[in-house]
C-alpha cells in the first residue's frame, strides 16, 4: 500500500471518526438554564471540528482536489488543545454544580420536614441569638410568648414581657431566665407591663459555631400555669 | 537551524508547549468527574499529545516517514473521542430521562 493511500484511508477515518465525535458532543443533552452544560458542548464540539476539519481537508489534498484549506490547518490545531482543556474544565465545574443542586436538594428538604416537626410538636420552641434575642420561633411559641413579625424586616418584634426571675432585665431577653446554658426542666415566670404572668418549664442548649463560639442558644419550654400537664409533672 | 523553519514548524512548537502546560489543567479537571466516556476521552486526548511528540519528531528529526504514522494516531484519537463522546451522549441521556 502506498503512503499517499494509507494517508488518504487514514485522514477519511480520522475526518469521519471527529464528525462522530462532533455528532455526539452535540447529542448531549441540555439542561434547562444549564449554561455550563451549553458552554462544555460548544467548546468540545469547537475542539473536535478542529481535526474534522483537519482531516476532510488532508484528504482533498492527498486526493489532489485542492490545497485551498492547508493554510488554515496549524491556527486552527493550535486551538484544539486549549478548546479542550476548556471544555474539560467546563464538564467539571458542571458535576460541581449538579453536586452541589443534588446536596442543596437533600438539606431543603431535611430543612422543610425539621420545620414541620418544629411546628407540630406542642412544645414552644425558640432560637436565641448571642444577644438573647428570639431569632426564630415555631407556632406554639409565638402563641405562648405573643410574638409578632414586624412587617417590614419579618423579624419578631421584642416582646414586652421580661423574665420575672431576673429583675432589670430587658424586655424579651428569654435568655435572662438561665441561669446556665445547658438548662432542664427549669421553671421560670415571665412577666407582662399590665402585671399578666405566664410560668414556663423551660429547657435550653447552647449552639456552637464550628470554631467553638457560642452563638446562641435553643429554648424548649412547655406551660407551667396551674393545672397544665408540666406544673402538674413539676 | 530556525531560519529554515517555516511559520508551520513553528506551530507545532506552539502545540507542544500548549499541550505541556494544560494537560495539568485537562487532567485535574477530568478527575473532578466521573462519567462514562472518561476514559475514552482520555485516551484521545492523550493520543493527541503522542501526535504533536510526532510532529515535532517529523520536522527535525525523521521527516515525511514518519507523516502516516501520525495520521493514523490522529484517527485512533478519533476514534477514541467518537467512542467516549456517544458513551457521554447517552449516559447524559439515561439520567436525564430518570
Amino acid at each position: 500500500m502506498s503512503a499517499n493511500v494509507l494517508n488518504v484511508i487514514a485522514n477519511l477515518i480520522s475526518a469521519l471518526a471527529f464528525t462522530a465525535a462532533f455528532v455526539g458532543v452535540l447529542a448531549i443533552p441540555d439542561r434547562p438554564g444549564g449554561f455550563v452544560r451549553a458552554g462544555m458542548k460548544l467548546l468540545f464540539a469547537g475542539a473536535m471540528s478542529v481535526y474534522m476539519f483537519v482531516g476532510f481537508s488532508h484528504v482533498l489534498q492527498f486526493l489532489n482536489v485542492t490545497t485551498a484549506l492547508d493554510i488554515f490547518e496549524n491556527y486552527l490545531k493550535v486551538l484544539f488543545i486549549p478548546l479542550l482543556a476548556c471544555a474539560a474544565y467546563a464538564l467539571s465545574m458542571n458535576e460541581q454544580l449538579r453536586i452541589m443542586q443534588r446536596q442543596a436538594g437533600v438539606l431543603s428538604a431535611e430543612h422543610d420536614m425539621l420545620m414541620r416537626i418544629v411546628d407540630t410538636t406542642p412544645t414552644g420552641v425558640v432560637v436565641l441569638d448571642v444577644s438573647g434575642r428570639i431569632e426564630f420561633a415555631n407556632d406554639r411559641a409565638r402563641e405562648m410568648l405573643e410574638l409578632e413579625d414586624d412587617p417590614d424586616t419579618s423579624r419578631i418584634l421584642t416582646p414586652r414581657w421580661t423574665c420575672g426571675d431576673s429583675p432589670g432585665s430587658a424586655p424579651g431577653d428569654l435568655s435572662a431566665c438561665l441561669t446556665t446554658s445547658q438548662v432542664r426542666d427549669e421553671a421560670r415566670t415571665l412577666r407582662w407591663p399590665d402585671g399578666t404572668t405566664r410560668s414556663l418549664s423551660l429547657n435550653a442548649t447552647p449552639i456552637f459555631a464550628s470554631d467553638g463560639s457560642r452563638v446562641g442558644a435553643v429554648v424548649a419550654f412547655t406551660s407551667a400555669d396551674p393545672g397544665s400537664a408540666a406544673a402538674t409533672a413539676i | 537551524m530556525f531560519s529554515s523553519v517555516s511559520a508551520s514548524q513553528a506551530s507545532e512548537v506552539v502545540n507542544l508547549l500548549l499541550m505541556l502546560l494544560l494537560v495539568p489543567v485537562t487532567v485535574a479537571a477530568a478527575r473532578g468527574v466521573d462519567y462514562p466516556g472518561r476514559r475514552w476521552l482520555a485516551v484521545g486526548f492523550f493520543t493527541i499529545a503522542g501526535v504533536y511528540v510526532f510532529s515535532i519528531a517529523e520536522r527535525y528529526l525523521f521527516g515525511n516517514p514518519v507523516f502516516p504514522f501520525k495520521q493514523l494516531l490522529i484517527a485512533v484519537a478519533g476514534t477514541a473521542f467518537a467512542i467516549g463522546t456517544w458513551q457521554l451522549a447517552l449516559a447524559l441521556r439515561g439520567r436525564a430521562a430518570l
